[in-house]
C-alpha cells in the first residue's frame, strides 16, 4: 500500500526514508514557535492549507476529536484518536459529529485539526523525558510513556512529508466508535498510545502494561480536556491517523531507518490530504513496530519475600540443593566455607545483575553462557584476592574457587534475573548469596566442630571426644548435607504446619 | 609413559580419586537422576564433554597461560573453551540436522559449562606433565564419572521404594545415599601401585 501511496505522490522518491521526508524544507512559519513553543511546535508549522484556511488557528474553535474505540479486534489500535474541525471547509467529508464510523470502510489515515495546544505540550514535555530510555524501561508506567513517545515520532515525520492530497479521504477514515461529542476532550491524549498500543498488543501480550497504559490513559484525560484548542492534538491526531492507517495496511516498507525516531515535528494543523499522504509515508510504523517492540516492563519482585525466600524459607544450599559442590569439595572448615560462600555471593551478584539487564537481548542459551564466562572471570580476581589476602585459605581452596563460582548457584538464579528488574535481581543474589553464605558457614563449622574439634582455627576439644576424621571427608559432608537438608526441611514444614494450624485456630 | 603410571591414573581417577564421589564434582545432576535413559545420554555427554574440554584445554593452559603465569586465569578461559565446544557444535547440528539437533535443547543445562567438565578440565591440567597423561586421564576421569553415574542413579532409584522420614524425602536420602556410596569409594584410597 506505501507503494501505491507514493506512487500517487510523484514529488516523494519511493523509499524514501522517513529522515529524508523530514528533510524536506518545511518552511517554519512566525507563528509556529509561538504555537508549539519549543521544538515540537516549530516543527509542527507548516506553510500550506493547513495554516492558511483550513485548520483553525490557534484560537480557533475546538476541533472534534473522534476517537477510535479502546481496541480493535485485531488488538492493534488501542485508542486512536484524532480531530477534524468542524468549519473544515476544505474537507468535504469532514466528520461530523457524533457520526460513528465503521473502520473497515476506513482505507486510509486521517487528518485532524488541533486541540489542546499548550496542554498538549505540557504533556508532550513529560513525555519526551523517558524517552531516552526506552528500551531499558523499568517499570510498566514508564514504557507506556515512550510507547507513546513513539507513536508521536514515528508519526510526525510522515505527517511532514506529505504534501496536499486526497482530501476527500477524509470522512471515510473516521473510526469505528467514533463520538465527537463524547470525545472531543479526551482524544488528544489518548491519540499518542495508538502506535505504541498497536505495537505492544502486536508483540507483547501483556497485561500488566496495558493497565498501567489505560490508568495514565484516565490520568490525562482531565487534564486535556479543559484546553481543546489548535496544537499538538494536530499532530496526534496525524499520529492516529497514521496509525490507524497502519491498521488498515499492516506491512510495508519494512526497512525503516531508525533515525526516524528522532525527528519530531509538528504541524499546526494536519489536513485531510497531509493524512492521506501520512498514511503513505507511515505504513511502514507497523513494521518498524515489529522490528523494535518495546521491551515489556521487568516486574519487580518484592523485595521482603526475596530476602525471606532466599536467606531462609528456600535457602539454595539447604532446600534447593544448588551448590552441594562448594559445600562438601571446599567447605571443610568454617574460614574456608565463608570464603566460598562469599566468592559466589560476589559471582552471583555480578551475574544476577548483568542477566537483568541483558535480559532478552540475547537468546538465552547464549547468555547463560555469557554469565558463565563472566562468573569465571569474577572468580579469577577472587582467586587473585584470596591469595594476597588469604593465602592459606587459598590453598585450601585451591581449584575450587573457579569452579565455585561457576557453580549451579550461577545459573539457578539467572533466568529469575533475566526477567526482573535489575534492583529486584540485585536484592534476590544478594538475599540468595547470603543464605547460601550462611548455610554454607553453618555446614563449614559444624563440620569443623565435629572433624577437628576447632572452631575457626580455635581449638575447642574436648576430653573424652576423638575428632571424626571422615567428616573431613566428602563421605562426611555429604552425610552431613544430607542431614543438614533434611532437618532443615522439618523445621520448615513444622512452622508451616504451625502457621497453619494457627490460621486454622483463627478461623 | 609406562604403563603402570598409565595404571596409577586410571585406577586413581576411576576408584580411588573418583571424580564424583572425592570431589563431588558433578553430584547434583545425579542427585535427580530420574529417568536412565535420559541419565545415561547425559553421562554419556558429560564423559565425552571431559575428554573433549581437558585435551582442548591442555595446549592452551601449556602454551598461553602458564608461560606467562596466567594461571589465574584459567577459570574464563576454560568456560570460553567449554563452551565453543558446547554452542558451536550444536549450532551446527541445529543448521545441518534440525530434527537431531533438537535434541540438544531438552538439555537445558549445560553439559560442557559444568562444574564436572571445568574441574576435570582445571584438576587434570595442574596434576598431569604431559598430553599422554592428560589424554588418559580425561579418559579415565570420564570413565569414573560414568561409573559413579551408573551406580548412584541405581541406588537412587531403589531409594524410591524406600520409606523414608517424610523431611528425608528426595534430596536429603540422595545425598545420604551418596555419601554412603562415597565412604565405600574411600575404601579405594589404599590402593597404591
Amino acid at each position: 500500500m506505501a507503494d501505491k501511496r507514493i506512487d500517487d505522490v510523484p514529488e516523494i522518491p519511493e523509499d524514501q526514508p522517513e529522515t529524508e521526508g523530514n528533510g524536506i524544507d518545511i518552511p517554519v512559519p512566525e507563528e509556529a514557535p509561538a504555537r508549539g513553543r519549543g521544538r515540537r511546535g516549530r516543527r509542527r508549522a507548516e506553510p500550506s492549507e493547513a495554516d492558511s484556511g483550513l485548520l483553525p488557528e490557534s484560537g480557533a474553535p475546538a476541533g472534534t476529536v473522534y476517537t477510535l474505540g479502546p481496541q480493535n479486534e485485531f488488538g492493534d489500535v488501542e485508542d486512536v484518536s484524532f480531530e477534524s474541525s468542524s468549519e473544515g471547509a476544505d474537507e468535504p467529508s469532514a466528520p461530523k459529529k457524533g457520526a460513528a464510523l465503521d473502520i473497515s470502510d476506513i482505507p486510509n489515515a486521517v487528518a485532524a485539526p488541533d486541540a489542546s495546544k499548550s496542554s498538549g505540550k505540557s504533556r508532550k514535555r513529560k513525555k519526551r523525558r523517558p524517552a531516552q530510555p526506552r528500551n531499558t524501561a523499568a517499570a510498566s508506567e514508564k514504557t507506556s510513556v515512550p510507547a507513546a513517545e513513539d507513536s508521536e515520532q514515528y508519526s510526525v515525520p510522515a505527517a511532514q512529508d506529505a504534501p496536499a492530497e486526497e482530501p476527500a479521504s477524509v470522512p471515510e477514515e473516521l473510526p469505528a466508535d467514533v463520538n465527537a461529542s463524547e470525545n472531543a476532550d479526551k482524544a488528544p491524549s489518548g491519540a499518542p498510545e495508538t502506535s505504541a498500543d498497536a505495537e505492544v498488543s502486536a508483540e507483547v501480550a501483556d497485561a500488566a502494561p496495558k493497565a498501567a497504559r489505560s490508568k495514565r490513559r484516565e490520568k490525562r484525560r482531565p487534564t486535556q480536556a479543559d484546553r481543546p484548542d489548535s496544537g499538538d492534538a494536530s499532530s496526534e491526531a496525524e499520529s492516529s491517523g497514521a496509525s490507524r492507517d497502519a491498521v488498515s495496511s499492516p506491512v510495508e516498507e519494512s526497512s525503516t531507518p531508525a533515525k526516524k525516531s528522532k525527528k519530531k515535528s509538528r504541524r499546526p494543523a494536519a489536513q485531510a490530504e497531509d493524512a492521506a499522504e501520512d498514511a503513505a509515508e507511515t505504513t511502514d510504523i507497523p513494521s518498524e513496530a515489529s522490528e523494535k517492540p518495546p521491551r515489556a516492563p521487568k516486574p519487580k519482585a518484592p523485595a521482603a519475600s526475596l530476602l525471606l525466600s532466599g536467606i531462609l524459607t528456600e535457602n539454595p544450599l539447604l532446600f534447593g540443593l544448588v551448590g552441594v559442590f562448594p559445600a562438601v569439595a571446599a567447605a571443610s572448615t568454617g574460614l574456608t566455607a565463608l570464603a566460598a560462600g562469599i566468592c559466589v555471593l560476589a559471582a552471583l551478584i555480578v551475574t544476577n545483575l548483568a542477566a537483568s539487564l541483558i535480559g532478552d537481548r540475547l537468546p538465552r542459551r547464549l547468555r547463560e553462557a555469557l554469565m558463565l564466562l563472566l562468573a569465571a572471570c569474577v572468580s579469577s580476581g577472587e582467586l587473585l584476592a584470596l591469595e594476597a589476602l588469604l593465602p592459606e585459605t587459598a590453598d585450601a581452596l585451591g581449584i575450587f574457587v573457579p569452579l565455585v563460582a561457576v557453580c549451579g548457584l550461577t545459573l539457578s538464579r539467572e533466568s529469575f534475573a533475566a526477567e526482573h528488574h535489575p534492583v529486584s535481581a540485585l536484592i534476590d543474589a544478594a538475599a540468595c548469596g547470603a543464605g547460601f553464605t550462611a548455610a554454607l558457614t553453618l555446614f563449614g563449622v559444624i563440620r569443623e566442630v565435629i572433624a577437628s574439634r576447632t572452631l575457626f582455627g580455635l581449638d575447642i576439644s574436648v576430653q573424652g571426644l576423638p575428632p571424626v576424621l571422615v567428616f573431613a571427608a566428602p563421605a562426611g559432608g555429604l552425610l552431613l548435607l544430607g542431614l543438614l537438608s533434611g532437618a532443615a526441611r522439618y523445621v520448615r514444614t513444622k512452622r508451616r504446619a504451625s502457621k497453619r494450624g494457627s490460621k486454622e485456630a483463627e478461623l | 609413559m609406562s604403563f603402570s603410571q598409565m595404571l596409577t591414573i586410571s585406577l586413581g581417577l576411576i576408584l580411588s580419586e573418583n571424580i564424583v564421589f572425592s570431589r563431588a564434582l558433578g553430584l547434583r545432576a545425579m542427585l535427580d537422576a530420574e529417568y536412565p535413559r535420559r541419565t545415561a545420554w547425559l553421562t554419556l555427554r558429560a564423559a565425552v564433554g571431559i575428554v573433549l574440554t581437558a585435551m582442548a584445554a591442555w595446549p592452551v593452559d601449556r602454551f598461553l597461560l602458564s608461560p606467562f603465569g596466567l594461571e589465574a586465569a584459567r577459570a574464563p578461559v576454560y568456560v570460553l573453551i567449554a563452551g565453543i565446544l558446547e554452542l558451536v557444535p550444536e549450532l551446527v547440528l541445529k543448521k545441518a540436522a534440525p530434527s537431531f539437533g533438537a535434541r540438544f535443547r531438552e538439555d537445558r543445562p549445560f553439559l560442557l559449562l559444568n562444574v564436572v567438565v571445568l574441574g576435570c578440565a582445571l584438576t587434570l591440567s595442574e596434576i598431569c606433565p604431559s598430553f599422554a597423561e592428560l589424554a588418559v586421564g580425561a579418559v579415565s576421569a570420564a570413565l569414573g564419572y560414568a561409573l559413579a553415574s551408573v551406580i548412584l542413579s541405581s541406588v537412587l532409584r531403589r531409594t524410591r521404594f524406600a520409606e523414608p522420614p517424610a523431611c528425608f524425602e528426595g534430596a536429603p536420602l540422595a545425598l545420604v545415599s551418596a555419601a554412603l556410596i562415597a565412604l565405600a569409594f574411600a575404601g579405594f584410597h589404599g590402593l597404591h601401585f
